[in-house]
């Protein structure tokens, strides 16, 4: 086999440039425009007019709907918690403190960030599946041909319901997650209900609940932006939507968990 | 075949831009001036001009895919152009701001290819939309004009009736009633006739005259339905190419010799478009 001459060489090293560099401005232009509906929908939120009852509506939308979901997925989440961290503690003779301990991972990261990714699935689809068909119906022209802003109309509502209604979620999902550990401590490994409840009354702080809790108006915040950016960069038809839809759950998840990272670091240093 | 094209560009004069250029241009209703506009690494606009006169109804054809809607969305400034200018009444709307764009786009009504109501309002939500964002009117106030519009329409009172229950002739009668609501000077018909049977589309030509007479609104109509053309036209222009190739009256289309014109009105497979 010949070896590669210079000119191949040459070739490939400036095909792999340019899909380096396609790709950081492809990164940097939906950053940047993320950004941006970002900064007008929050500069939004604060001028006329108010639409209140579209925001209880998707408040509605976003949070009453999403409890079943929300509560199913921390509850089983609790109880497997508590069952795996008794059953490593267990040969230690330590299985009374899967409860605290259990209870805090659960409030500082696990509740908080399940909730928000589970969330992130039929939020950020619903939001975007709904303004992405509004897109290709020309909805969203007509909504500018009647001199109402999209980003007003559409976005404002959304942002504002998702970046309450995620906190409201996440404090009933540790609550159910914490129970589920409860049931499955008492009634599985064997702790006394009055012993696993003190040792969580002893290890769980205000601050742990209050740190996790904190994260999620960003989540919700992220939430509801990515979904309504894929909505509006909605390709043609069908599979547009359908894209626009996947893309939506995909990004809001994997901005969560990267947020995460960098609110847990800054929380960990407000409330030790 | 650009010989033709570019002969027939020479022989329009009504929609050629003069030299003069100024931020404001009281002569034409509407008046495109050298727009270019190129969208997915295509370039749909390539220099059109397009002057319309007030109180006027001018029809818009070319083939599918020629940018005949994307030529509209200039006018309401859906879209902005990568060059060139828009003027509504004088006035040089191209580069203004969302916020300075309300008070134009209150003087346009569109009404959109399949309507485009909004999916989770009923009637009464969709037609009214304007006048309750506008917050100016009690909801009776605004029951009773969206009631005035629907038999302006030739629709009863289906006030309640969600857009999924109507028919498609209905669709576009309250897409229409939703576009006049705010007593436009000037309406956008998206292909009004599209996907509807002969007899509602001549229900709806008749709808796009009695608006025009009764309300006195410039119009510019896109459709491929020759029959609907040339019952509502004062005017013709057709686009080719990204450019207005030609202008003129019904009569003048009816008996131009040229073979572009000629091919597309009378619908023929085999001609010099088949070529392009």
């Amino acid at each position: 086999m010949k070896p590669a001459g210079p000119n191949i060489i040459i070739q490939e090293t400036e095909t792999f440039l340019y899909r380096i560099g396609r790709r950081t401005v492809d990164f940097l232009e939906i950053a940047g425009r993320l950004a941006q509906l970002f900064l007008e929908t929050v500069s939004m939120c604060f001028q006329r007019p108010f639409r209140l009852r579209l925001i209880v509506e998707q408040m509605v939308s976003i949070g009453v709907m999403s409890i079943p979901i929300a509560l199913l997925t921390a509850t089983f989440t609790g109880m497997v918690l508590v069952l795996q961290t008794g059953v490593q503690l267990k040969p230690l003779g330590m299985k009374i403190y899967s409860s605290g301990i259990s209870a805090i991972s659960f409030a500082r990261e696990i509740g908080p960030v399940l909730t928000s990714v589970v969330l992130a699935g039929r939020v950020a689809a619903g939001i975007a599946a709904e303004i992405g068909t509004m897109k290709v119906t020309e909805q969203i022209d007509a909504l500018k041909t009647l001199g109402t802003n999209p980003v007003s109309y559409l976005v404002v509502p959304r942002f504002i319901a998702a970046t309450f209604m995620f906190p409201m979620l996440t404090i009933l999902a540790i609550a159910m997650g914490i129970g589920g550990g409860f049931i499955v401590g008492v009634f599985l490994l064997n702790i006394t209900p009055g012993l696993y409840i003190t040792n969580i009354w002893k290890w769980l702080a205000l601050n742990d609940y209050l740190g996790g809790v904190f994260k999620t108006f960003f989540f919700g915040m992220i939430v509801a932006i990515v979904g309504c950016h894929k909505g509006f960069e909605t390709g043609f038809g069908a599979q547009g939507v359908g894209e626009a839809t996947t893309q939506s759950v995909v990004m809001a998840s994997i901005l969560i968990l990267i947020a995460n990272f960098f609110l847990t670091s800054w929380i960990i240093q407000l409330l030790p | 075949m650009d010989h033709t094209v570019a002969s027939l560009n020479e022989s329009v004069t009504a929609d050629q831009p003069s030299t003069q250029s100024t931020q404001s241009r009281g002569d034409a209703m509407i008046r495109l001036e050298d727009l270019y506009k190129r969208l997915g690494g295509k370039q749909i606009l390539n220099g059109a001009n397009l002057a319309i006169e007030e109180g006027e109804t001018r029809v818009i054809i070319g083939r599918s895919g020629e940018g005949k809607s994307v030529l509209i969305k200039h006018i309401c400034r859906l879209f902005q152009p990568d060059r060139g200018r828009v003027y509504i009444e004088g006035e040089e709307i191209s580069q203004l701001s969302e916020t300075e764009l309300d008070s134009t786009r209150k003087k346009i009504g569109y009404l959109f290819q399949n309507a485009a109501l909004f999916d989770s309002l009923n009637v009464l939500k969709n037609v009214g939309f304007a006048l309750f964002e506008e917050k100016q009117f009690s909801e009776d106030e605004i029951r009773e004009q969206v009631l005035d519009v629907l038999r302006l329409v030739r629709l009863g009172d289906i006030l309640e009736k969600m857009p999924s229950e109507l028919s498609g002739g209905m669709r576009k009668r309250v897409g229409l009633a939703r576009a006049i609501i705010q007593k436009p000077k000037i309406i956008l018909y998206d292909e009004p006739t599209t996907g509807l049977d002969p007899i509602t589309s001549d229900a709806i030509n008749d709808l796009i005259i009695s608006l025009s007479q009764q309300l006195n609104v410039t119009s510019v109509v896109i459709t491929h339905d020759m029959v609907s053309a040339f019952k509502i036209a004062s005017k013709f222009s057709m686009l080719l190419e990204g450019r207005i190739i030609y202008t003129g009256s019904p009569d003048e289309v009816r008996t131009t010799d040229n073979e572009i014109i000629q091919q597309f009105i009378q619908g023929k497979s085999t001609g010099p478009l088949s070529n392009l």
